[in-house]
Parts: structure tokens; sequence; C-alpha cells
């Protein structure tokens, strides 16, 4: 039993206060929906921002590629571009863009 | 169990920081409840706390227990929503502020613990708050305000003073 009287009001103003319960069920399950929502978010931006990415070095490359793509029939120009995009398209989208 | 949880947690089980949240929720929720007043805006910002503790659950460093940690984001939110209510809020009700305050007369200060908290400045309520209502030590208290040891008991000091001298008790350390 405390003496302090500041202590003592403390006690008494936690009694009347609005009780927060030991185990809140309704609050741990909007914290974990609150960070999978979060978790979701970052996972979407990382995939806008790598697709953006593959798109901005697609880019650069494609005057290097189509003058080496120069050199070769249009065959070999179309496997060539089937060729880099098959592997890109399975690491963006199976392999869920670690980057 | 909490060191156990909080090392599952690290590793990514959501189901372990689901039992961290459930056991520690009530302490950090009284914690903010204290510091903010509005029930509601505390429970947001305890729900942030915990959201930004998974986020930094690499953060938390050996010895320094979940709840200490918790309770640290948690008082930094409140000072963060602090500062941008003040920045928000108009100088009219800056100004009502300040008039209730120095028109109460001497003799009616008695307030209720809630409004006397109110008047001390945020690091005194959280010190308050920590070490007399909730019983953390000094050592704890400091490290959930990021300040030294010294600061944290100058701050109870100033704190206890003002509250004893507005609530019209007795000042238990003296």
């Amino acid at each position: 039993m405390t003496t302090d009287p500041l202590k003592v009001m403390f006690e008494a103003d936690a009694a009347q206060r609005a009780k927060v319960p030991a185990r809140d069920p309704a609050f741990q399950i909007r914290v974990i929906e609150a960070i999978q929502h979060r978790d979701y978010r970052v996972r979407q931006l990382r995939l806008l921002t790598g697709g953006i990415l593959a798109c901005i070095i697609m880019a650069l490359l494609a005057p290097y590629l189509s003058s080496v793509g120069d050199y070769f029939n249009h065959d070999t120009l179309t496997s060539l571009g089937v060729m880099v995009t098959l592997p890109a398209f399975i690491l963006l989208f199976r392999k869920g863009l670690k980057l | 169990m909490s060191e156990a949880l909080c090392e599952r947690a690290r590793k990514g089980s959501s189901q372990a920081f689901a039992q961290l949240v459930s056991e520690h929720q009530q302490a950090v929720r009284l914690f903010l409840r204290r510091l903010v007043s509005v029930p509601e805006d505390a429970d947001d910002l305890a729900q942030e706390s915990f959201v930004t503790a998974w986020q930094k659950l690499d953060a938390l460093e050996q010895g320094v227990s979940f709840r200490t940690f918790v309770c640290g984001i948690a008082y930094r939110k409140a000072l963060n929503a602090r500062r941008k209510w003040q920045r928000h809020s108009t100088r009219d009700t800056q100004w009502f502020g300040l008039q209730t305050q120095s028109e109460r007369p001497a003799h009616e200060t008695r307030l209720s613990l809630e409004a006397a908290l109110g008047q001390l400045p945020l690091e005194q309520r959280a010190a308050i708050c920590l070490c007399v209502a909730e019983n953390h030590s000094h050592t704890e208290a400091a490290a959930i305000l990021g300040l030294p040891i010294g600061t944290v008991k100058s701050h109870i000091k100033r704190g206890r003073e003002r509250l004893c001298e507005l609530l019209g008790v007795a000042d238990h350390d003296h």
C-alpha cells in the first residue's frame, strides 16, 4: 500500500478512466491489418519502381540492341527480343521482384 | 517469453508479433492516454506505434524490453502529434488557453488530475506518468524518453512539485 498521495491519485484516476482491457483482440486485429496493408503498399511500390526501372533500362538499351540487330536478319532480332524480355518478365512477376 | 516472441517476430512471424501486441497494448495505450488525453487519438497513436515497431524491430537492442521499445516510439509519436497540433492550432485557441489559465483564482486551483497533467510540459508529463503512475524505473524512463537519467529525475522532481501545487496535495518527496 503506497503512502504517496500523488500515486494514490493516479491509481484512483486509473480506476475512473475508460478501461483499457488487458486483452483486446479488436485492437490486435487493427494493428495486424495496418501492418499487412502497409506491407502490401510497399510491395506494390517496389513492383512499380522495378517496372519503371526496367522500362528505362530497356529504353536506354534499345538503340544499341537495334544496331546489333541490324547485323542479323529479322528472325534473329525477334528471338533476341524474346530472350531479353522473357527472363525480365520471369524476374519481375515470378520471383516477386527483390530489389 | 517476450524475448523469444521478439526473436520470432524479427524473423517475420506476424503471429508472434500479434502476441506481442496483445501483451503490451494495455501499457502503451494507458501511457498514451495520459499524454494525449483524447482516448481515440491515443489509440490511433498506439496503433501507429506498433506498426512502426514492426518496421524497426531490427533496431531493438539486446537487454531492452519490447515494452520500453514501443513506449519510446509512442512517446516520439506523441511529441510529433503535439508539434503538428501546435502548427495547426489557431492564434485564437492559444489566446483562449492562456486566458483561462491566467485568470483562474488561486483558491480554485484544485484541478482534476487530467487537467493538472495537461498543464505540464510533455516531457515532465511523460516522466511522471512512467515513473509515478506506471512504476517504471528511472533507467527505463530514460530509455523510453531518450533522455539522460539526470534529466528524467529533474523532470520528475519539477513535475511533482507543479502537480502537487495544482492538486493541493503535499509532496511526498519533501
